[in-house]
């Protein structure tokens, strides 16, 4: 059939395509916003505390005076060369972008992995029981994971939740990291990943510890979209006739679920959850904000704050991108994990 | 005098639906002896299928409820067995095959590693490591062929002596579990097996998908074999080839089935006895021939009369009047009634005992 | 055997195997008494379906009465006890004036660091969140099915309407891609601040989620039996889209939508939480989260009676939408009741067919 390797290539060559027309399409808007929706850009990108003079340098600098369409290409080849602009002190945008990110990446994943070790088992016991009162108790835990903002979870684990259980409130580290400590650097700008790579243990441990009450506080409030899909998806792969056959084959309960009726249910979860990780990074702009983590939504809270014009706009893109990209990746997910779906 | 294979006693089973009770099996006893084919026969929405989901519990327990009644599988008591202990009856003591092939397999997994799966258990329980076979459950000899050309795949125990069975290593003996699941596909007409164990069902045909689920379910080498309609999805042709292919296997090892059916022909052809079921009542028991030459139950009588004959032209073709009455709301007493709905609707509607209840019925 | 001069209709097994199921299933179907009875053993739908009651009336008697009573009585009154925005005059405990008062029987949510009554706060920002979250949800619902509904029955390649479609959903998935807070980040940095850019950038960000969801709802539709019987049969497009397509996605929509509401008020909330939403003074559940978070250990009230309000609203709307999803959704409704059944795939598809 067309499930070859090779045929993999040309799966994920057809949505690296479409990836790269969104973007353009992204790029657009974003250009619409900053050069075409204000009239006088030039008084917004400089700040409020502009001179006169430094907004004439800001027109001729971007070619403000000329046609829209070869600001729109400009502006393009701007951004694609990496020139993503700099902050009002003229701090650059994209490298500080790139140095924020790791940090990120690692509270989303944390909490991606809460999502699936506690969300999924979850609703694996909703569809399990599902009409009982097991049902309506989860249904209940994750509609409550809902309704709870993000800003409104985040401050009462930190404020209310964090002391009580004697996790620390803010900061990826107790103390800042020094040459002496951490003699080999910040490799990958990820607390835990770095501390291990420097061998300083307790410092990891110290890292970890800092990572459970923001990763938390994200999880808990998307945690119910990883237990709804897992149980509706399991709703639906339950009363099919393979289970029927599982259960006949003299398995025990526990295998006929998890190794048979989840794998199937687990290819829609897995869609899911990649479409939501996307969403994931625009939530860390609030989560970072109140636990103080170095990553790139507290980049962009200081941003928007502080009306560094060029850095909203700069996380902007990029969280659009991330978002583009996770769902490119749960697409190919989906591709590989449903034995039906045809390569070609 | 040795414990038949299935004996069931009273079962009543209803479904809990919206806003009703829906009584699907009213007071089914029956009796199965080792080594014969029972068939069950009977119209769309009869209760059979409940009937066979019933004894290996596999109803889903919200809806259906079972009021009363109980199963014997060779002297245990099924319906009273804890819920952790039920996989242990099954796949070694009850089996079974449904209706729709395509559903069957589980989409995700290759046919291999169903098959491997099955046959996987069958060892684990005969090493006696596992709480497989209970007990008080001996393997069903399947050696006790009234043929002499016994199927050497069945017959032949996996684990022929104490040391194998000591020995077994699940993940070294992948060639051995290889071997098994080769001669099991062959054992069902499947010729070059070698080349589907790498793929996945949907890309298998409802007539190789149904021989596949034979051989998944013949693996275990059960007691008991359940049959819910087949052959009811396939084609015609692939029909025929899948019983031909059953009865050739019942000749040759002589496995107690349960055979559910709607088709007459069918149940005719594949089974020594048979049960006919209306309206949640077994109605009617006995030998198959017996039970086709002479009736006894009206409603026997009726549904063989509306078989139509090939070689007869008396004219229009006899049916049965109305339909099957509201098993929600049977009137207690007669239990063989039709419902004619009048096309006005809003006359009332008549029912039309055809016969009153039978003594003893 | 007699039959009574009742006219005997043939009826195959088939027909025997519908009047079972139907009979069987006869609770099944939607009929308002059902739906009481299924609202009552659906507890937690009805807590929502009340508790959504409940707050959308007082919201209403919020903003309705005011205006109302001006005209009939002369004079206006409100049902916020206190104006929302008044600085109360604070009492004065040893030789401090404390503003921040616990509750009590005067100020039943306490008050505030500058004295305001947070009780009549919390409830007149009631209005303008519900407010928000009906018409942003609404017209996301309108705007973005509509072209959900385009999208996905005009859709055959190479035609005007396939190329129509196509159009429509690059331009969704290039607006899916930006998440609300991130495009308010943006129009916040370039459009400025305040309630009406906030509305905005929500509004651009959800109607592709309509889009989405319809099209997906009418491409499932559109291939089953009983809309290509219809079309085979000479039915007019028009007819097919109302009649069936229409009245079969219904039921998702209004689930969506109701779950819908919530989510848009966590997410403006949460805009206006950062701070580039609502102006800071104005009263607003996230706002006064934002405000006064750093204070939940010393005055808690001041931030758990607006945290508490944006989550029983919320949850409310959630419950009462994923409750209906389960009561309305036939497919599963059906789904469930039929499985649970073992009948053979006969019976089974007879009853499908009468969608």
């Amino acid at each position: 059939m067309g499930r070859n390797p090779s045929d993999l290539v040309i799966f994920v060559g057809k949505r690296l395509l479409q990836l790269i027309a969104v973007l353009f399409g992204v790029v657009t808007i974003t250009f619409f916003f900053t050069h075409i929706a204000i009239p006088n850009p030039c008084n917004v990108w400089s700040g409020p505390r502009a001179t006169d003079a430094t907004i004439q340098l800001c027109i001729h600098n971007n070619d403000l005076d000329k046609p829209p369409l070869t600001q729109y290409f400009n502006y393009v080849v701007k951004l694609a060369t990496g020139n993503w602009g700099a902050s009002p002190r003229g701090v650059l945008v994209l490298p500080t972008i790139f140095a924020a990110f790791p940090q990120t990446l690692e509270l989303v994943l944390t909490a991606l992995l809460f999502m699936v070790v506690l969300g999924i088992p979850l609703g694996v016991v909703a569809a399990n029981n599902s009409g009982r009162w097991l049902d309506h108790l989860v249904r209940t835990f994750y509609l409550s994971g809902w309704a709870t903002p993000t800003y409104l979870g985040g401050v009462v684990l930190s404020i209310a939740i964090g002391p009580v259980l004697g996790l620390p409130r803010s900061g990826a580290f107790g103390t800042i990291p020094t040459p002496e400590t951490f003699p080999r650097g910040e490799v990958f700008h990820m607390s835990v990943l770095d501390a291990l790579v420097n061998l300083n243990f307790s410092a990891a441990i110290d890292a970890v510890l800092h990572l459970i009450l923001p990763a938390s506080a994200l999880a808990f409030i998307n945690l119910g979209i990883a237990t709804r899909m897992t149980r509706m998806s399991m709703l639906e792969v339950l009363p099919m006739d393979y289970v029927k056959t599982a259960k006949i084959k003299g398995l025990s309960d526990f295998r006929v679920l998890y190794k048979h009726a989840l794998r199937n249910s687990l290819i829609s979860t897995t869609t899911v959850l990649g479409i939501t990780a996307g969403g994931l990074l625009s939530t860390t702009v609030v989560i970072e904000e109140i636990f103080q983590w170095p990553g790139i939504g507290s980049y962009a809270y200081e941003a928007i704050t502080k009306y560094n014009f060029n850095g909203t706009i700069g996380v902007v893109i990029f969280f659009a991108v991330g978002v583009v990209v996770a769902n490119l990746v749960a697409d190919i997910l989906y591709g590989i994990l449903d034995p039906r779906v045809d390569w070609r | 005098m040795v414990d038949s294979v299935l004996r069931i006693e009273n079962l009543s089973v209803d479904y809990e639906v919206g806003a009703g009770t829906f009584h699907a099996l009213r007071d089914v006893s029956l009796e199965m002896t080792p080594g014969r084919v029972a068939g069950i026969v009977g119209e769309t929405g009869c209760g059979k299928s409940t009937l066979a989901h019933a004894i290996p519990r596999l109803l889903r327990e919200p809806p259906a409820r079972v009021r009363r009644g109980k199963v014997w599988f060779r002297g245990i008591d099924v319906l009273a067995l804890p819920r952790w202990k039920l996989p242990l009856v099954r796949g070694t003591g009850i089996s079974m095959i449904f209706q729709e092939p395509i559903n069957s397999l589980n989409p995700a997994y290759r046919i291999y590693d169903q098959l491997v799966e099955a046959v996987r258990i069958r060892k684990m329980r005969e090493t006696g490591k596992t709480p497989g076979v209970l007990p008080s459950l001996e393997p069903h000899d399947y050696s006790t062929g009234a043929s002499p050309k016994a199927s050497e795949a069945l017959t032949r125990p996996l684990l022929p002596s104490p040391a194998d069975r000591k020995r077994l290593h699940l993940t070294r003996d992948r060639d051995a579990h290889r071997a098994d699941v080769l001669e099991y596909l062959r054992l069902v007409r499947i010729n070059d097996p070698e080349t589907i164990l790498d793929l996945y069902p949907h890309e298998l045909s409802g007539g190789m998908r149904q021989r596949i689920m034979i051989a998944m379910a013949l693996s275990e080498k059960p007691s008991l074999l359940i049959a819910d309609e087949p052959t009811s999805a396939l084609d015609v042709t692939i029909q025929a080839q899948v019983l031909t292919l059953m009865k050739e296997l019942m000749e040759e090892v002589r496995t107690s089935i349960l055979f559910i059916s709607h088709d007459l022909g069918v149940i005719a052809e594949m089974a020594d006895d048979v049960g006919v079921m209306y309206a949640g009542h077994l109605v009617e028991f006995g030998p198959v021939a017996e039970v086709y030459s002479r009736p006894r139950h009206p409603y026997t009588k009726a549904l063989l009369r509306s078989v139509p004959r090939q070689y007869k032209d008396d004219g229009p073709l006899p049916s049965l009047p109305g339909s099957v009455p509201n098993l929600s709301h049977l009137p207690s007493g007669a239990h063989f009634i039709r419902v004619v709905r009048s096309p006005d609707r809003s006359a009332p509607r008549n029912r039309v005992p055809v016969s009153k209840r039978q003594k003893g019925l | 055997m007699k039959s009574a001069g009742v006219r005997v209709a043939r009826t195959s097994t088939v027909g025997s195997a519908v009047a079972t199921i139907r009979h069987g299933l006869h609770g099944a179907r939607s009929t308002s008494l059902n739906l009481i009875k299924v609202l009552r053993a659906n507890p937690l739908t009805l807590i929502g379906f009340i508790v959504v009651l409940f707050i959308s009336v007082t919201a209403l008697l919020v903003v309705v009465v005011p205006p109302v009573s001006q005209a009939l009585l002369g004079r206006a009154i409100s049902i916020a006890p206190y104006d929302p925005n008044a600085l109360l005059p604070c009492p004065v405990v040893g030789n401090s004036t404390v503003c921040a008062q616990p509750p009590s029987a005067e100020h039943f949510f306490g008050t505030d660091r500058s004295g305001r009554d947070v009780f009549s706060r919390v409830l007149v920002a009631l209005p303008l969140h519900l407010a928000i979250g009906f018409s942003v949800a609404g017209f996301s619902l309108l705007f973005g099915g509509g072209l959900g509904l385009i999208g996905g029955f005009w859709d055959k390649p190479w035609t005007i309407g396939g190329v129509v479609s196509l159009t429509i959903m690059r331009i969704t998935d290039v607006f899916l891609a930006f998440p609300s807070l991130v495009l308010a980040l943006a129009i916040a940095a370039t459009l400025g601040r305040g309630t009406i850019p906030c509305v905005l950038a929500i509004l651009l960000t959800w109607w592709p989620y309509y889009v989405r969801l319809t099209r997906g709802e009418v491409l499932a539709v559109k291939h089953q039996p009983y809309v290509v019987a219809s079309r085979s049969a000479g039915v007019s497009e028009g007819r097919i889209l109302f009649r069936h397509v229409l009245r079969n996605i219904l039921e998702p929509l209004v689930v969506y939508f109701t779950m819908d509401v919530g989510t848009v008020l966590v997410v403006f909330s949460t805009i206006s939480f950062i701070g580039i939403g609502v102006p800071p003074e104005v009263p607003e559940w996230g706002n006064m989260v934002s405000a006064y978070g750093d204070y939940l250990l010393l005055f808690p009230w001041m931030v758990v009676f607006p945290g508490l309000a944006i989550f029983v609203t919320v949850l409310a709307f959630s419950l009462l939408g994923d409750g209906l999803r389960d009561i309305l959704d036939p497919r599963s409704r059906r789904a469930l009741t039929q499985a649970a059944i073992p009948a053979t795939s006969v019976a089974s598809s007879a009853v499908r067919s009468e969608a």
